[in-house]
């Protein structure tokens, strides 16, 4: 990742994040935007629509990153993809890191592993 | 417990070949991994098996046993042709069909169809049935887990049912490994070690595995540990269609053109969305008095171009035109177009026009408005640096401009360890460790605490002596923390993520 093109914007709150996502997918400049929710993972209806419907129109796609408990439903019925993360340790220096997407509207269910290294130190 | 089936269809790169060419039937085929003498063998049938061909042979070799071998390559994209074909007609048995990885494998959702079938032995025999009228031969067993049919359908042939989970667990535990999709070197020397079937490899440990055998062993260990897992039934791929009725018969060839225009063009959208291109277009025309005809027109490569399409339907429409050259050329009332689709390829979609173009521009003027709304130090970037003290090696330096990204080849699967600006005071410590909730009852106590890593320093200002662990929580959270030796206290400082 070339971070110096990688740039974090800082609000202090949900709908400030909210707001802030819907100016920068306004301007059509950016393909990827990440929203880190953290356990605050509601968004009002009108919010959520405004932002799905400006990022289909600027082919611009909107990642909320929420905490929630295993089960939980998704922000709400505009998600496009909603998927939880977990992480097993296997051996010392092995990680499986499992994707579960319960709901794609384009491809239904689907699951995704990857076997991981753990950073320095922890081999 | 949901039932489901298992449909195997052995050999499944052979019976593509073998349908691909009708008249090898019967006699020694083979299926290769290259067109070339010293190509390996990946697939025999029982006749060439008979001579004394195997997989893993040389084609010359094979040549040399077997005379009269025929032997092709079967492309990726034939098998996905047939697996979709497959994948099609199942869908007439059931709507929950998942295609698997390995070629030649489906698994079927069985939930609700006990009322149109009288029993599931029936319905597994009318899907064998089906599906050799398109000339596969297949494997149908009904259970309950993925791997348990899996495993039994590649020991069975024809159809086998399970009434109880325990009874199929049973089965599958006694399938030999051989007989599973694993790689030859690994199955050697497994069997080296007596482990010969999937009761012997449940047993192993399967961090143990993974390390001595990698993914492929730890993969197959865990599938075969699987109690229950739900169906990912792959999404019916609807064909891009489009239907026009004319209101007068319509006899003008540039006319014409503009409604295959019309509809070529949402149809060249919906394509580029599915991440596709158009590979053929199949046209049917209904001709006043004269009723339907079809043709069908294939670019030069799968493309997106619009223009490049309609060239080809205009010369298409003027053969047709010149064929009645002397009467009147009867008028077409509808038309009919499908898409043939095929993957397009990343410069395909990337110079298709529903694409926009990047404005960085337009992104530094959405950037002034967050920081006009939020203050200056609202809008940052990350920048690494040099520092003694974790928290020190990164700053956060305001983004005047968006420039645009370079990013270099990434390290694959690593976790990142995720640094907190300001360390945060953990619960105290107990003694030996034993039973210290430090995030709390929800996370459950520490199990491993990996160190220490020493950082020491800072006499010069403010003397740091810290020693890092990593913290292992009952619930699988990895805690960066560190014991702070003058203040006697721990902190927390991050976490892998």
């Amino acid at each position: 990742m070339d971070l110096a093109s990688l740039v974090v914007v800082r609000v202090p709150d949900t709908m400030a994040a909210a707001r802030s996502a819907d100016r920068l997918t306004r301007s059509g400049a950016f393909g990827l935007l990440i929203v880190d929710l953290q356990d605050a993972a509601a968004l009002p209806l009108h919010v959520l629509a405004r932002l799905a419907g400006l990022a289909q129109h600027h082919h611009t796609a909107i990642v909320f990153v929420t905490q929630k408990a295993p089960g939980a439903p998704s922000l709400g019925s505009l998600i496009a993809l909603h998927g939880s993360t977990t992480r097993a340790r296997l051996a010392a220096d092995a990680f499986v890191c499992t994707l579960r997407v319960g709901k794609d509207k384009r491809r239904g269910p689907w699951t995704v592993e990857e076997v991981c290294r753990g950073p320095a130190g922890l081999r | 417990m949901d039932r489901l089936a298992c449909v195997s269809l052995h050999a499944f790169p052979l019976q593509v070949l073998l349908l691909d060419h009708p008249a090898w039937r019967g006699t020694p085929a083979a299926v290769l991994e290259e067109e070339r003498p010293q190509s390996p063998i990946l697939w025999v049938d029982l006749h060439a098996r008979r001579a004394g061909v195997r997989p893993g042979m040389r084609f010359a070799a094979a040549l040399a046993l077997a005379p009269a071998l025929n032997a092709g390559c079967v492309s990726p994209t034939s098998l996905a042709q047939a697996r979709d074909r497959v994948t099609g007609r199942l869908r007439r048995f059931a709507p929950d069909v998942e295609p698997a990885d390995d070629p030649g494998i489906f698994w079927i959702g069985l939930t609700g169809l006990e009322h149109l079938y009288a029993s599931p032995a029936r319905w597994a025999e009318a899907v064998r049935a089906d599906l050799r009228t398109l000339g596969f031969e297949a494997t149908v067993v009904i259970g309950f887990t993925r791997f348990g049919t899996y495993a039994v359908a590649h020991t069975t042939r024809g159809t086998r049912s399970f009434r109880e989970p325990r009874e199929e667990r049973a089965a599958a535990l006694e399938v030999p490994l051989a007989h599973l999709a694993l790689a030859p070197e690994i199955r050697d020397i497994l069997v080296k070690l007596n482990v010969t079937t999937v009761r012997d490899l449940v047993r192993l440990p399967e961090a143990g595995l993974l390390e001595r055998f990698g993914v492929e062993a730890y993969r197959l260990h865990q599938a075969a540990g699987e109690s229950h897992a739900k169906l990912r039934p792959a999404a019916e791929e609807v064909p891009v269609r489009a239907h026009r009725t004319l209101d007068e018969p319509e006899t003008d060839l540039s006319r014409c053109l503009f409604v295959f225009k019309q509809m070529l063009d949402p149809m060249l959208a919906s394509l580029a969305a599915r991440g596709t291109a158009l590979a053929a277009l199949e046209i049917r025309l209904e001709l006043d008095r004269y009723g339907s005809r079809v043709e069908q027109v294939r670019p030069a490569a799968p493309t997106l171009d619009p223009v490049q399409v309609l060239e080809l339907v205009r010369l298409r429409l003027e053969d047709r035109a010149s064929v009645h050259a002397d009467d009147a050329v009867p008028g077409i009332v509808e038309i009919d177009l499908t898409a043939v689709a095929v993957p397009a390829t990343h410069e395909q979609l990337r110079f298709f026009g529903s694409h926009p173009h990047r404005d960085l521009t337009a992104g530094n003027r959405a950037l002034a408005r967050l920081r006009a709304e939020f203050g200056e130090q609202a809008v940052v970037r990350a920048r690494l640096r040099d520092g003694h003290l974790p928290e020190a090696r990164v700053t956060w330096e305001p983004v005047r401009a968006l420039t645009p990204p370079f990013p270099s080849p990434g390290r694959p699967g690593m976790l990142v360890r995720r640094i907190w600006a300001h360390p945060e005071p953990a619960a105290p410590a107990t003694r030996q460790h034993d039973g210290w909730l430090i995030l709390g009852t929800g996370y459950g106590a520490v199990e491993d605490l990996l160190g220490p890593y020493i950082v020491s320093g800072g006499w010069w200002i403010r003397e740091v002596d810290r020693a890092y662990h990593f913290a292992q929580t009952r619930r699988g959270d990895l805690m960066w923390v560190y014991h702070d030796r003058l203040r006697r206290r721990w902190f927390l400082h991050g976490r892998v993520e």
